[in-house]
């Protein structure tokens, strides 16, 4: 069955399958932040992922940024998003310019906003987690909004 | 010989005949009665273990340690009960603001869990076909020499220190030990990937010399924690993400995917280290203050070496060819260090307005 992205259904999605995928994350240790994803669009939406221990324990859709403290923000248009979903899809990881490292990195096709520096380290500091975490898209049949 | 006991213990008749007693079943159990706290621990959170903030109760608390410890100079355990005649250790660095920072015990726990081991989580048969050419592999390498020197200072520092720190900051020395692991690993890693690839080792250089001393030689331990892991340690992830986004080989991408997550539990003590200590001692703003814009500027020599600039100009246009054209980006990751460093120092309560490395980024790019 199809998912739409960006929707909440998408990221509960993921929050599941990281329950199921217990042993790979707790093999890549505890994960503590909460992380914002923003999709530039016709009609932008951010939503809110909160991550505990080895899971994702919160997500929810923001009407504003201010909603819930966020560590930091991962912004794209929603083309660069299915860009990299897609690079993901080929092989299950994504190619070396579509990895959150890559799009995040100088060049800012993919922007990380933040307000705290240590926020903003979060994103570096469980690098590993949350690329796993989007690699588990790798099988998803995504309905582009 | 440094010490000697305060007694002769071997030609002490009195001890030899009190064990001798008890070896013929007179035992004395007189120990067991302890004037201690009795607390229970239990794991906040079952997916986590029994951590040290499940322990921070009571008198067992860290939140219980005064500001300067007077009280124990021994390596009695912190709630130990303390007999008359423990020697002293010789601990010199006894106030808790100079080490402390409230996440140290958290990152301690963090770092167990998100251990990882290089010599069999990276990919080393991609190394065997590296998919780039031996001029990039050879600029790769010569990062990772930087790299590797880089990440022993960061294993020498804590090492350096820690065992001046009084025993009553165990959960900070504890942290402590894994930063020295992790440095150690990643010593390791750069150095495994620098000779794997098959060009070996690059050349060492004076500027990196200069800014490993200047941190190597801070002279009070706040120092040396502001400058490495608020300078240090960021310049580190930044070159970390830089190999991530510029080398397509599976190794290197593994290696700067957990490098960065390392370092930069090491950025986040260094905030929190010097928020609580400048909470309690706000004068320290001006020497940090100082001791950081000193540290920037060996790193501007460091930035503005040409064997620095040129690897990363190589490895970031792909070619030798093509060096020339990677050097605005090279410029842009240099703005982007500096801006990730100012507002590191802002929050970490000590902004400069004479930041050497704000003012030759901006000189870059005019």
């Amino acid at each position: 069955m199809a998912i739409k992205f960006p929707s909440i259904d998408f990221f509960r999605e993921l929050a599941r399958r990281m329950a199921d995928n217990a042993a790979e994350f707790e093999k890549l240790g505890f994960c503590d932040t909460v992380m914002g994803v923003k999709v530039d669009g016709d009609s932008a939406h951010l939503y809110a992922l909160t991550f505990d221990v080895f899971d994702c324990t919160d997500v929810r859709e923001l009407a504003s940024p201010d909603d819930v403290e966020l560590d930091f923000t991962l912004e794209a248009p929603l083309a660069l998003w299915r860009e990299m979903f897609e690079s993901i899809k080929k092989t299950g990881t994504p190619e070396p310019a579509y990895t959150l490292n890559s799009l995040s990195h100088v060049g800012d096709r993919m922007k990380v906003v933040y307000d705290d520096p240590e926020g903003h380290d979060k994103f570096y500091r469980f690098m590993a987690t949350l690329q796993a975490f989007v690699d588990q898209t790798s099988d998803f049949d995504i309905e582009w909004a | 010989m440094g010490y000697y006991a305060r007694d002769d213990f071997f030609n002490n008749p009195e001890l030899l005949e009190r064990s001798g007693q008890i070896l013929k079943g007179n035992v004395t159990l007189d120990w067991m009665k302890l004037d201690v706290e009795s607390a229970k621990c239990r794991p906040a959170d079952n997916r986590r273990g029994l951590t040290f903030d499940d322990l921070n109760v009571g008198s067992y608390a860290w939140d219980a340690i005064p500001e300067k410890i007077r009280h124990n100079y021994s390596m009695a355990p912190r709630g130990a009960v303390l007999p008359p005649g423990l020697p002293h250790l010789g601990y010199d660095i006894n106030r808790k603001s100079e080490v402390w920072s409230n996440n140290g015990p958290a990152l301690y726990e963090e770092s167990k869990a998100r251990h990882w081991i290089p010599s069999r989580e990276v990919p080393w048969d991609a190394v065997e076909q590296v998919g780039h050419s031996e001029e990039f592999e050879r600029g790769l390498a010569q990062l990772y020499t930087d790299l590797t020197a880089m990440a022993t200072v960061l294993g020498d520092i804590p090492s350096k220190w820690v065992w001046r720190i009084n025993q009553e900051f165990v959960e900070l020395k504890m942290w402590q030990c894994t930063q020295m692991f992790d440095a150690a690993q990643l010593a390791d890693v750069f150095r495994k990937r620098a000779i794997a690839g098959g060009t070996g080792l690059g050349r060492d250089h004076a500027p990196l010399g200069e800014l490993a001393k200047t941190v190597f030689d801070s002279g009070t331990y706040p120092c040396a924690s502001a400058s490495t892991h608020l300078l240090l340690c960021g310049l580190m992830q930044i070159l970390l993400r830089h190999v991530g986004a510029v080398s397509e080989n599976a190794a290197d991408e593994t290696i700067a995917r957990f490098g960065m997550q390392d370092v930069s539990r090491s950025l986040a003590y260094g905030i929190g280290h010097m928020k609580y200590l400048l909470a309690e001692r706000p004068h320290e703003t001006t020497s940090l203050s100082g001791h950081l814009d000193e540290a920037e500027n060996a790193t501007v020599g460091l930035l503005a070496s040409p064997i620095f600039i040129s690897t990363l100009a190589l490895l970031t246009a792909g070619s030798r060819e093509g060096a020339a054209s990677g050097v605005p980006q090279v410029i842009a990751l240099y703005r982007r260090f500096a801006d990730e460093h100012a507002a590191r120092r802002e929050a970490a309560g000590i902004p400069s307005s004479e930041s050497p490395l704000e003012a030759f980024v901006q000189q870059l790019e005019a």
